[in-house]
């Protein structure tokens, strides 16, 4: 499976007559975007705005982030979501890099992220290094959280779709090819090294969806990871805590699949990709790491594996029963994961489930430590927030969970905790 | 003028040796022996106003008293802030500074920094709560560390931000800071795979907590007798969470009367777990807690009794030290009142 990602770097993203992209400038013709965007029902005063980094702008209740992207031969992306089912992954991608489209809404249930474009907040998001093109809509009063979620997902993604048309028949600044296939001898005695992907489905509107389909109930599979990078997975997680959701954008950049497919070849044999739900009970839990561990193990036979988690709480299940399982067969393990130690840092890791095999795992932030944000001139997004009280602009301490972005539970980020 | 006051034992005071360990509280309105260092150190921006002096076995035969006596002798200089010691590997005398200092910042509200050598055993009762500087074993690193003892006390009286450790040179507190890291974790996640796979030495990023496992005990041999109870981590409240149990990290437990009640209604109690959707508890509290079938088991005549009480409290994010030390205190009220089996419901 052969993946071409013709990439467009973008400098600027401003409003204009035409929608274009010429030298490194994406113009964007407003009113033919909200006309676009504004059909459904199921939105009320749909908006657009632009923030750019550096600028004194707060956006708020970030529901999602996606990059704009493009099928050019079909004109849509995401397969099964968007664009009519077919295989992700495979054929050519068109990216504008350096963009982030945003969708931004409040309701009771959803959970947004806070993203300063500026100031401490700014330093520790990948997000506030983007041109944001941010658009936001209250709900229709007769649409009920789920689908005002849907509504707004649906908006951004062809929001993406529209601006990433604007590449189709350019030439990309730079084209990257994603391709496990390798003649076997530059193979020969790599370390092969795997990825088990765990997705988080715990109810209305916290759930991913794999080619379209609600991840409610599915089992352990493997995934090419040109599928992942390609939009086969959408999040739809906007009643999750900012910090324990990853949105599209970090799926289709995933870190430790670039990485590995990075080092592949080189250092290592990318074996694949594992994807495995998060189920509500401890039996169910039990067989997903089962089979995940034996898919690991007897399919890829991978030595290696990286495990991260999606979700708080008794998704440490998953990831403990998962790095057990795969230690049982010989295969060495590590696992990403956020801390939860008080807004001080004194607090001790809690953890609700422990294996002694979880001896090697990367920290990706303590989620409580406080962050004092300073005023901001302009605000994108809404007028209140959950969790957050007072005018949006204000100055304000929030934990650092509520930044959009800071902690990254595949590790997007660069956040960590050291021992003080 | 910053004032400063000074706290050291008999010996660095110049009062004697061993042989004057037993001496009780005493000050002087200068500095003493070491103090000189401080005054040095703070450049012109301050002064030891006072030296409080104190023997060390009489510290710790008189821990309270003592600490209250120095307390009120520090105290009636107004200082901006104290400096203990160092006391390098003197065990007594790190945990006199440790205590002045703990005591010093909670009840007057002033930065306390000391100075000890890393297996002194007053590191561990108050390096989360104050800053100690690392030092030798003796006092040849006195005039190493004085002027960082300063330095730190001068920063945090003046409420600029404390740098790493290593930049400031205290003894790591133990407390987990956000740090940017120059490697997205995601790519460190993977260098620490290959070190794992080639056998190298590896070093984890979160350390896991050491298991405490419990062995249940045998079942019950005859329920006839039994009086079974409820506990729950369910956060299941009176109405108006009367006790202001924490809806997360929680701390502590509290249990309620069930007595004379046949089954839990949504105007007698709620459920303040912040962890999950709350409606269906909401709803019917007996989902929660299924008093209702409870009692009709117990109208049957399958176990002689249910306990008038239920136990509760919010299991989020709970830490495993205090969840071991809720359960303890759980378990020893069951165990005084004759319960011998359990109910756990969860969330």
């Amino acid at each position: 499976m052969k993946l071409e990602m013709q990439e467009y770097e973008v400098r600027d993203v401003r409003f204009g007559k035409k929608t274009a992209y010429a030298k490194g400038v994406l113009t964007i013709n407003k009113d033919e975007l909200l006309n676009y965007i504004s059909t459904d029902a199921r939105l009320e005063g749909m908006d657009v705005g632009i923030a750019k980094p550096g600028e004194e702008t707060r956006i708020v209740n970030v529901l999602e982030l996606t990059e704009p992207r493009i099928k050019p031969d079909t004109g849509d992306y995401y397969p099964g979501m968007l664009a009519p089912l077919g295989r992700a992954g495979q054929g050519t991608t068109n990216v504008l890099k350096n963009v982030a489209v945003l969708e931004c809404g409040f309701a009771t249930g959803l959970f947004g992220g806070l993203l300063d474009m500026t100031g401490p907040a700014s330093l520790l998001t990948p997000y506030a290094k983007r041109i944001n093109v941010c658009i936001s809509a209250e709900p229709a009063s007769s649409a009920n959280m789920k689908e005002y979620g849907l509504a707004l997902k649906q908006a951004g993604m062809k929001t993406g779709v529209y601006l990433a048309k604007a590449t189709v028949g350019m030439t990309p600044g730079e084209v990257k090819t994603y391709d496990l296939a390798r003649d076997a001898k530059s193979l020969a005695g790599l370390p092969r090294v795997a990825y088990l992907y765990q997705l988080h489905n715990h109810g209305e509107a916290r759930e991913p969806f794999i080619y379209g389909h609600n991840s409610e109930d599915f089992f352990s599979t493997i995934l090419h990871p040109n599928e992942i990078i390609d939009g086969a997975i959408v999040s739809f997680h906007y009643n999750t805590s900012t910090a324990i959701k990853n949105p599209t954008y970090t799926v289709t950049n995933h870190p430790v699949i670039l990485d590995l497919y990075r080092r592949h070849g080189k250092e290592i044999n990318f074996v694949g990709v594992v994807i495995a739900p998060e189920p509500p009970s401890l039996t169910e839990k039990k067989r997903i790491a089962l089979m995940s561990a034996t898919l690991l193990k007897e399919v890829l036979n991978a030595e290696g594996v990286i495990v991260s988690k999606e979700g708080g709480g008794h998704t440490d299940v998953d990831i403990m029963e998962n790095c057990e399982q795969c230690e049982k067969l010989g295969i060495r393990t590590v696992l990403l994961d956020n801390e939860f130690v008080g807004p001080d840092g004194t607090g001790e890791l809690p953890i609700i489930c422990i294996t002694s095999s979880a001896n090697a795992m990367v920290s990706v932030g303590n989620f409580e430590e406080t962050i004092e944000l300073p005023g901001m001139k302009r605000v994108i997004g809404g007028t209140r927030m959950p969790d957050i009280v007072g005018e949006m602009h204000e100055k304000r301490t929030i934990p650092v969970s509520l930044v959009a972005g800071a902690i990254s539970q595949v590790g997007f980020t660069y956040l960590r905790t050291e021992v003080w | 003028m910053v004032r400063v006051v000074h706290y050291i034992n008999q010996f660095f005071g110049q009062i004697g040796a061993e042989e004057k360990a037993d001496v009780p509280p005493s000050m002087v309105p200068r500095a003493v022996g070491p103090g000189v260092l401080i005054d040095k150190a703070l450049e012109g921006h301050g002064t030891v106003v006072a030296t409080v002096m104190c023997g060390d076995t009489y510290f710790a035969e008189h821990t309270e008293e003592a600490a209250t006596k120095i307390i009120e002798m520090i105290a009636a200089h107004k200082p901006d802030m104290l400096i203990a010691g160092p006391a390098f590997n003197a065990g007594r005398y790190g945990i006199a500074c440790a205590e002045v200092c703990k005591r010093a910042q909670a009840e007057m509200g002033i930065p306390s920094v000391t100075g000890m050598y890393p297996e002194n055993p007053g590191i561990e009762l108050c390096r989360k709560m104050v800053y100690i500087i690392e030092t030798t074993g003796n006092a040849a690193g006195m005039g190493k560390a004085m002027p960082k003892m300063v330095s730190l006390a001068l920063k945090l009286y003046r409420g600029e931000a404390v740098g790493r450790p290593s930049e400031e040179g205290y003894i790591p507190r133990g407390i987990r800071k956000n740090v940017v890291d120059a490697r997205m974790a995601a790519l460190r996640a993977v260098d620490l795979l290959l070190k794992k796979m080639k056998g190298e030495a590896f070093q984890t990023e979160i350390a896991c907590p050491d298991l405490d496992k419990v062995d249940p005990p045998p079942p019950i041999t005859d329920l006839s007798v039994a009086t079974i109870a409820f506990v729950t981590e369910g956060g299941l409240v009176p109405t108006g969470n009367p006790d202001n149990l924490p809806y997360a990290r929680a701390t502590r437990y509290e249990k309620y009367s069930i007595r004379d009640i046949d089954t839990l209604d949504p105007e007698g109690f709620m459920c303040i777990h912040r962890g999950i959707d709350r409606k269906y508890i909401n709803e019917r509290p007996n989902r929660l807690l299924p008093l209702d079938a409870m009692r009709e088991l117990e109208r049957e005549g399958l176990f002689k009794e249910l306990f008038s009480h239920y136990f509760v409290t919010t299991g989020v994010a709970t830490t495993m030290a205090n969840a071991s030390k809720i359960g303890q205190g759980i378990a020893q009220e069951l165990k005084t009142q004759g319960i011998s089996g359990v109910i756990l419901t969860s969330t």
